[in-house]
């Protein structure tokens, strides 16, 4: 995977579903849709311990580009627009369809 | 229509069938991620923010009412109800899982369509004039040379590995419908005595180094045209630079080396070679040609078509003239009011295809600003057809307007966006639609600037090529939208300029209404957008757009 630089302060792992593509959060055991189960890393040490997740998960094929991002330390939102947009993405709405009977 | 014979649609079944076994190897774990990408991209599979990609080449553009159903049929069963027409006439389903694309694939081959060389640094599917084979005034149905480049550059060996995606267009009309010089190599198809000539373009392109094509040489007779080809091809697979992706497409390529010493190397690698290879491209373009030519319809008498209000402005816009007399050729706009420019859902893709049967011979065609054609329908039928498609909430008759917006997916969707576009889209046409209406009531006729928006500086959205351009872009972590004027899509060919600091996402309607009504404000009489632009100059806009509000460069 293409080399995601760690970010220096708070932050959490994430990364796509093998199957489905899904967003995923890391919660220190497991993957979840909601970034509110998430694991957030304080400190070096607990960073670190996060991108060695990142490197076991992608490794057993459970999830793909895994990488960690920085929250705001004080809001605990993410950082970047991408992250922001991604956890609350699509923001529009999706057109949808009703099948005709067939 | 051109028909897969026996050979493409076992091959396409044979690709579907590895691609299973492909995903089945990674979902077992025995390939890795980054064994595995190379292939699930050879076969349109992208991941994108939210989940899988599945981009499907439509050929040039041309799809029949079975293929459209089958198009439906994915989008209910394997998607969300919907998919996205893009830039590149093809379609993309946005939220597929892994496990499902090989059913995917399969479904699709035995529809006789493939998601083969949607992505990669390949020669990609050929686009071309929406309007081919029926276009008014076309000189050439470009379609029959789409089909001998699609064979051609199927899985070509050599040009698998190319420095870069290399995208091709067809045109064969005076009118450039498929913005023809906004690619790798552009074709401009003209009569000739047995089979058509060529002007060929190259180096064109959009992206962060936004180029319109050179005139690489007019006139080429037929029997040269894939000899031709096939040498630009190398020379560009040998010298195209392959350190930095940023510089690796064509366009920057014939930009250093100079149009004429590029034109030398590809003489002299033809000189070398036996033109024999290529002999037997002419019987094959005569039995492709055989396929179009037979024209799914007959002329009948013309037939005078008039209507009020709604109806008249549909006929007005979204109506065109036919080379078949009795005829019309019908754009289904895709942009109504705070619609997402080139969705469709799957009821309405399955309508489009029933439209296509009784009234369009079978065919639809996709266009490259992301609406759909009905490319056969007889002027008697059109009330008629307008009916059905107002009950389907299809009938907009803004095709060719300002609110016939270009949008790529935007940071809803895309892995590599900066900013989102849908949202600007929708907000736009809310307003625009308005301000067309209050125009045609006023009996104004001027055909309004041409809006395409892009979520990044990869230009899907063609922003470079509007009358009125924007790209979206991460300011500190905000969103901000720059835009550029002046650019075209037609044969008068240019990049946009930037008119200067970048807006909110709330500022770009007041920014583009401004735009527009400077325009309207200084323009002589029935004097287009981009004449207008190039005889006042962009200090006009600037002063309509900035000096109100002094700001703060962004
Ligand atoms: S222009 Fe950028 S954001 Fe839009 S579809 Fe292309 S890559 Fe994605």
């Amino acid at each position: 995977m293409a080399k995601q630089r760690v970010p220096k302060g708070p932050s959490v792992l994430t990364a796509n579903d093998l199957l489905t593509g899904t967003i995923v959060y890391w919660t220190g055991d497991d993957w979840s849709a909601s970034m509110h189960d998430a694991l957030r890393a304080d400190d070096e040490a607990s960073r670190a311990a996060l991108e060695a997740a990142a490197r076991t998960e992608e490794d057993a094929n459970r999830v793909v580009g895994a990488y960690l991002f920085a929250l705001d330390p004080e809001t605990g939102a993410p950082v970047a627009l991408r992250e922001r947009q991604r956890l609350g993405g699509p923001s529009i709405i999706l057109p949808i369809s009703t099948p005709r009977a067939a | 229509m051109y028909q897969y014979d026996g050979h493409d649609q076992a091959f396409v079944a044979a690709r579907a069938a590895e691609f299973r076994d492909q995903v089945a190897r990674r979902l077992a774990g025995q390939l890795s991620e980054d064994e595995f990408k190379p292939l699930r991209l050879k076969n349109g599979l992208y991941l994108q923010l939210h989940a899988y990609m599945l981009r499907v080449a439509i050929p040039y553009g041309v799809l029949s009412s079975g293929q459209m159903r089958t198009l439906a049929h994915l989008a209910d069963n394997y998607d969300r109800g919907y998919g996205h027409f893009t830039t590149r006439q093809n379609i993309q389903y946005n939220w597929t899982e892994l496990k499902d694309v090989p059913d995917m694939l399969d479904i699709l081959a035995e529809a006789g369509m493939h998601a083969i060389q949607t992505s990669g640094n390949c020669i990609r599917n050929v686009t071309t004039d929406a309007f081919a084979g029926a276009a008014g005034d076309e000189e050439v149905d470009p379609r029959a040379t789409c089909e001998l480049l699609r064979q051609w550059s199927s899985l070509h060996p050599e040009f698998a590995f190319l420095p870069r995606k290399f995208k091709i267009a067809v045109i064969g009309a005076a009118e450039d419908r498929a913005a023809m010089k906004f690619h790798d190599i552009g074709l401009r198809a003209k009569p000739d005595v047995q089979r058509p000539r060529y002007d060929i373009w190259v180096g064109g392109g959009q992206g962060r180094t936004p180029r319109v094509a050179q005139l690489f040489e007019a006139d080429v007779p037929f029997e040269r045209l894939l000899p031709t080809l096939d040498a630009m091809m190398r020379v560009y697979n040998l010298h195209g630079r392959r350190d930095n992706k940023y510089k690796a497409r064509i366009k920057i390529l014939v930009a250093e080396m100079g149009l004429d010493a590029y034109r030398d190397e590809v003489y002299a690698d033809m000189a070398e070679r036996d033109p024999a290879a290529f002999a037997v491209a002419g019987k094959e373009y005569d039995r492709i040609a055989a396929f179009f030519d037979r024209g799914p319809v007959a002329p009948i008498d013309d037939v005078p078509v008039a209507g009020e209000g709604a109806f008249a402005e549909w006929l007005d816009q979204n109506v065109s003239a036919h080379k078949v007399p009795g005829h019309a050729v019908v754009t289904i706009s895709l942009k109504a009011k705070g619609a997402i420019p080139g969705d469709a859902t799957g009821e309405e893709m399955r309508l489009v295809a029933d439209l296509a049967d009784d009234y369009s011979a079978g065919e639809i065609r996709v266009t490259h600003r992301q609406n759909l054609v009905l490319p056969f329908v007889p002027q008697s039928a059109l009330a008629t057809l307008y009916g059905r498609l107002v009950e389907a909430g299809l009938a907009t008759g803004n095709v060719g307007l300002t609110s016939d917006i270009i949008s790529c997916p935007g940071l809803d969707y895309c892995a590599l966006a900066t900013a989102r576009s849908i949202p600007i889209a929708q907000a736009l046409s809310d307003r625009l639609r308005e301000r067309e209406a209050k125009a045609r009531a006023a009996g104004v006729t001027v055909k309004g600037p041409t809006l395409n928006i892009s979520g990044c500086i990869n230009a899907c959205g063609h922003h470079h090529a509007a009358n009125i351009g924007i790209l979206g872009l991460t300011k500190a972590e905000e969103e901000s939208y720059q835009i550029t004027l002046g650019g075209r899509a037609d044969g008068g060919a240019a990049v946009g300029e930037i008119l200067g600091p970048g807006f909110t996402a709330e500022e770009v309607p007041d920014a583009v209404e401004k735009i527009i009504e400077a325009w309207e404000a200084n323009r002589l009489e029935g004097e287009s957008f981009t004449d207008a632009y190039q005889r006042l100059g962009k200090a006009v806009f600037k002063a309509a757009v900035y000096e109100e509000a002094p700001r703060v460069a962004a």
